[in-house]
């Protein structure tokens, strides 16, 4: 049972907790990767400025996953410095939410168990969580799916219900690793489109990984092209295109414009 | 709810109705061809058995049933403890895992008569045989149970700060749970095997020894009544491993569950 002080102390996505900032600054200077003698990553500096919406695009196994591990706090880089609100990440913090490219939800735990299944790891309070692990289901359109199990839960789904548990912790940033790469093309852009609203409702820093050109162009204020192993930034592109966005958009001279600059992009550093 | 009973009638229907149809046949072949039954009595025969002699067949059912519950149920904490072992120790994975795996080969019911030597014809034969067999399918499901573990899942646990013991009861062990279920069901009816063996090697009760006096007796009535009980016995002990999987492992359908390596 809910009680109006509980929910009161809950915060909740829309209003904004007062403890932790609502968004994230990224600072990455000069990250180098080394597996042995292979160079994964070479020389790679960007920030994202808190709230921003930042994609890197590059083809499969460029090194764009292995670069957001490394801001999870999973992989040490070789060199280098990668720091958060101006604090070096040296292992996960409670900052970040990561999405993966599989929704990696507990099949044992219902919907709502395994968006606050942070909440118990983190140690935090459970019954303070849960009007905001509510809200967030309802915000991703699945609080009728609460009490289901994953099983019962389409791909799209799924994936709706890892965001609502990488958001449910209030993170400034959020990482996103190719979490659509795994559906089909049609959830695809409905999944982009609701991300959006998400984002839109709780301005988080995000940080996406993706290898589709149109995802990115899309979802972006702005997108960094990543070239092969070893892995550089080859092309930065600002998407001045309006907000909220909307599928239609896609068929636009605009969106059209910036998908053909960063797919030139890409081929450029396929040729050198 | 009426689907679901339904269903069940009909997956069962067919079983039922084959045994019976079986047990009718056997009736009847023994009737017609005039096979006399110290050879093979008929199933009638042997219901009367069991129904005239069931003190004796309850008496020496006891003990053995008490021992394969004990066995199992010293075989299923050894196994799992094993497991844990096996699962964070380096030395235990890498020196002991293969080991136990490879002394899977042994038919180990082969070692009863040394235990008569080393344990003498009493119930600690017994027991010690039936925890031995069904220890290392235990063991090996669940160590595989604790280690199956989807390396995303342990990722995104790590992202949250999850700590080795929060990833151990809220991941490890839930993920262990159908393996260590799959591997009590085979525990279960080897811990019944080690028990009986045990008992027609040495002992003075228990329904093996009742299984070879009859034999010796040439009661063979008798004795297809105990084996009829020490199998309805296997099958209720295997029903409530059965029943108890399907309300612990909830999230899994029935076509999933018994997934797991076999012993």
């Amino acid at each position: 049972m809910r009680t109006a002080a509980l929910s009161e102390a809950s915060p909740s996505p829309a209003e904004r907790a007062t403890d932790s900032p609502p968004s994230a600054a990224l600072h990455i200077k000069a990250v180098r990767k080394f597996y042995d003698e292979l160079e994964a990553i070479r020389n790679v500096s960007f920030d994202v400025a808190g709230g921003e919406f930042l994609s890197l695009l590059g083809p499969s196994g460029c090194g764009k996953s292995t670069l957001l591990m490394m801001v999870a706090g999973l992989i040490d880089a070789t060199e280098g410095e990668i720091s958060i609100n101006g604090k070096a990440v040296s292992g996960p913090r409670r900052e970040v939410g990561v999405v993966f490219q599989q929704p990696v939800l507990l099949p044992w735990r219902k919907v709502l168990d395994n968006v606050l299944f942070p909440i118990e790891l983190l140690k935090l309070p459970r019954a303070q969580y849960e009007k905001r692990a509510m809200d967030l289901l309802a915000m991703a359109k699945i609080d009728d799916f609460a009490h289901h199990l994953p099983r019962q839960l389409s791909g799209g789904m799924r994936q709706r219900v890892s965001i609502c548990r990488a958001l449910i912790h209030d993170p400034g940033i959020l990482l996103m690793d190719e979490p659509f790469s795994a559906l089909d093309a049609l959830t695809r852009d409905e999944m982009g489109v609701e991300l959006l609203r998400i984002w839109q409702a709780n301005r988080k820093t995000v940080i996406f990984v993706t290898h589709s050109i149109r995802e990115a162009a899309f979802l972006s204020d702005r997108v960094l092209v990543m070239g092969r192993r070893p892995a550089t930034i080859v092309e930065e592109a600002i998407i001045d295109l309006p907000r909220p966005r909307h599928i239609a958009m896609m068929e636009d001279e605009g969106f059209n414009r910036h998908v053909r600059r960063l797919r030139k992009a890409i081929e450029a550093s396929h040729d050198s | 709810m009426t689907a679901k009973v339904r269903r069940y009638a009909s997956e069962l229907g067919w079983p039922i109705g084959i045994s019976l149809a079986m047990l009718a046949l056997w009736e009847f072949a023994v009737r017609e061809l005039g096979i006399r039954s110290i050879i093979l009595p008929p199933p009638s025969e042997i219901a009367q058995a069991i129904i005239a002699r069931h003190d004796l067949l309850l008496t020496h059912l006891w003990p053995s049933l008490y021992l394969t519950v004990l066995g199992f149920a010293l075989s299923v904490v050894g196994g799992v403890l094993v497991a844990i072992l096996i699962t964070y120790s380096t030395i235990m994975r890498k020196g002991f895992y293969p080991v136990i795996i490879v002394s899977q080969v042994i038919p180990k019911i082969a070692i009863a008569p040394l235990f008569i030597v080393w344990f003498g014809t009493g119930t600690m034969s017994g027991l010690l045989l039936a925890f031995l067999v069904a220890f290392f399918p235990m063991t090996i499901n669940a160590a595989m149970g604790f280690q199956a573990v989807d390396e995303d899942i342990h990722r995104m646990a790590r992202t949250f700060m999850g700590t080795r013991w929060q990833i151990f009861w809220k991941i490890r062990m839930p993920n262990a749970l159908p393996y260590i279920f799959a591997g009590m069901k085979i525990s279960i009816t080897l811990a019944i095997i080690g028990v009986i063996v045990s008992e027609f090697v040495a002992s003075q009760e228990g329904i093996g020894y009742l299984i070879k006096l009859a034999g010796g007796l040439l009661d063979t009535p008798l004795m297809m009544a105990a084996i009829t009980v020490l199998s309805i016995s296997g099958l209720a002990l295997y029903g409530m491993i059965a029943a108890a999987e399907g309300r612990a492992v909830y999230w899994q359908t029935p076509n999933d569950i018994g997934g797991a390596a076999g012993g």
